[in-house]
């Protein structure tokens, strides 16, 4: 807990504009736990994985920036590789793409326990519906985590 | 048992299950979602004839993607037949690769299909005992049942309607050809701009929505799934009332906790040399 909490607090110390203010909501419950989850990264594959989830969020850079408070410049160093996401940056950049923190880490374990059943003419061609596949069984994962029901 | 049969008896027992009856099945999507309670998504991606079915083992969740596409009967016959590896249980490890090979489990996916979509009696139930069947039978059974030409023959050569050289014959014709032939182009394209909308797997975006109103999930989250900005999901939430509960937490105050009383004796004993200050400092410790 004491991890979690000093993680939170140095997000609020580094300014991230879409940090919730002064109360601890839900939303900072989600971002402690998400950070729990978050082990080791390389920074070329952070880039990469926060670049297609601002793809999947239908973000341009410049509206990532704008809804992160992170400058464009800095992210777009992130997105190439250039430079390592600090996890205040990363949690943000969770929040506003509507992924988990462990989806733009690659620390998410679903991609390596899950099975297909596929129809295709060749691998490659896959990709796509294969990567959208797997944030649903990530946002799954993720609901489950946080005992969240399913309603229907 | 061989592709062919098993796919028949385990499409006849999909129908038989949940109560389908011969009939021809409309919204495939639908049936699928809610009788086989599996997770479909139709997604802007690929070339169309695409089709994939992934599972979470710990959760045992499954969900079924099939590209958003100008084709409906492709589409509906791509999604029988990853709804038939579900059935079947056809998993593999997803980084295995070699899809498409025409496997015998692909090729068991594909009759159950078939199956599926027209199955035998449901056929005869709208053909009856007809002398003469024709393009126009042809045309009547692509229509009702949503189906290629190519399934559709097949279904009638299976049921003895027509000869094989009459089946090579149709194989080959399409749907667009049959509907502008035989007047249906109007529903065509209806069943064309129903195939190409982009569709977000119903059950887990319930359940996004029901974090989201928790507090766990942003509004993106939502907006992500579905494929749409952030500004037309708000909108799309805030219109039917949904909004996220107010989460308040109730802080305490350190110095309003108890003290904490911790007898250190028998530790003290064990380790055989304490003195007062240490004591002390292990009960601080040991009541934070």
């Amino acid at each position: 807990m004491s991890v979690t909490y000093v993680a939170v607090l140095s997000a609020r110390a580094s300014g991230v504009a879409a940090w919730p203010p002064m109360t601890y909501t839900e939303s900072e419950a989600w971002i402690m736990i998400q950070i729990c989850e978050v082990v080791t990264m390389t920074t070329t594959s952070v880039g990469a994985l926060i670049d297609r989830a601002r793809e999947a969020a239908g973000l341009s850079q410049r509206a990532l920036a704008d809804a992160t408070g992170i400058s464009q410049p800095t992210l777009s160093r992130i997105i190439s590789g250039d430079r390592v996401a600090k996890i205040p940056e990363i949690v943000a950049i969770a929040w506003a793409t509507g992924h988990t923190v462990a989806q733009l880490t690659g620390t998410g374990t679903v991609a390596d326990r899950a099975q297909c059943a596929a129809r295709a003419t060749n691998d490659s061609e896959m990709n796509d519906m294969r990567e959208a596949l797997l944030h649903f069984l990530d946002l799954n994962d993720y609901l489950e985590d946080q005992a969240i029901p399913a309603t229907i | 048992m061989n592709p062919e049969a098993e796919g028949r008896a385990t499409a006849a027992r999909f129908r038989q299950d949940h109560h389908l009856g011969v009939q021809p099945l409309g919204d495939l999507v639908a049936i699928i979602e809610q009788a086989a309670e599996v997770d479909v998504a139709v997604l802007d991606v690929g070339p169309d004839e695409h089709g994939l079915t992934i599972r979470d083992p710990k959760h045992n969740a499954v969900f079924i993607g099939v590209a958003r596409t100008q084709h409906p009967m492709r589409q509906r016959s791509t999604l029988a037949h990853e709804l038939g590896h579900v059935l079947f249980e056809d998993w593999a490890n997803i980084n295995a690769g070699n899809w498409g090979a025409h496997t015998p489990t692909e090729t068991r996916a594909t009759c159950f299909a078939r199956h599926l979509l027209v199955p035998t009696d449901g056929l005869q139930e709208f053909i009856g005992d007809r002398r003469s069947v024709t393009e126009s039978t042809l045309s009547a059974v692509v229509q009702r049942f949503l189906v290629s030409p190519a399934i559709a023959t097949i279904a009638l050569r299976q049921a003895g309607y027509i000869d094989e050289e009459t089946e090579q014959r149709w194989r080959t014709l399409t749907t667009p050809q049959l509907a502008v032939r035989f007047g249906w182009s109007d529903q065509y394209r209806a069943l064309q701009a129903e195939s190409s909308q982009r569709r977000a797997p119903q059950r887990l975006l319930a359940r996004a929505i029901h974090g989201y109103v928790e507090g766990v999930l942003p509004a993106q989250a939502i907006a992500t799934v579905r494929g749409i900005a952030l500004d037309a999901a708000e909108a799309e939430l805030r219109e039917a009332g949904i909004i996220p509960a107010e989460q308040l937490v109730s802080w305490a105050n350190p110095d309003d906790l108890p003290e904490v009383q911790v007898d250190m004796g028998a530790l003290d004993a064990d380790l055989n040399a304490p003195d007062a200050g240490d004591a002390s400092t292990a009960a601080e410790s040991g009541a934070r």
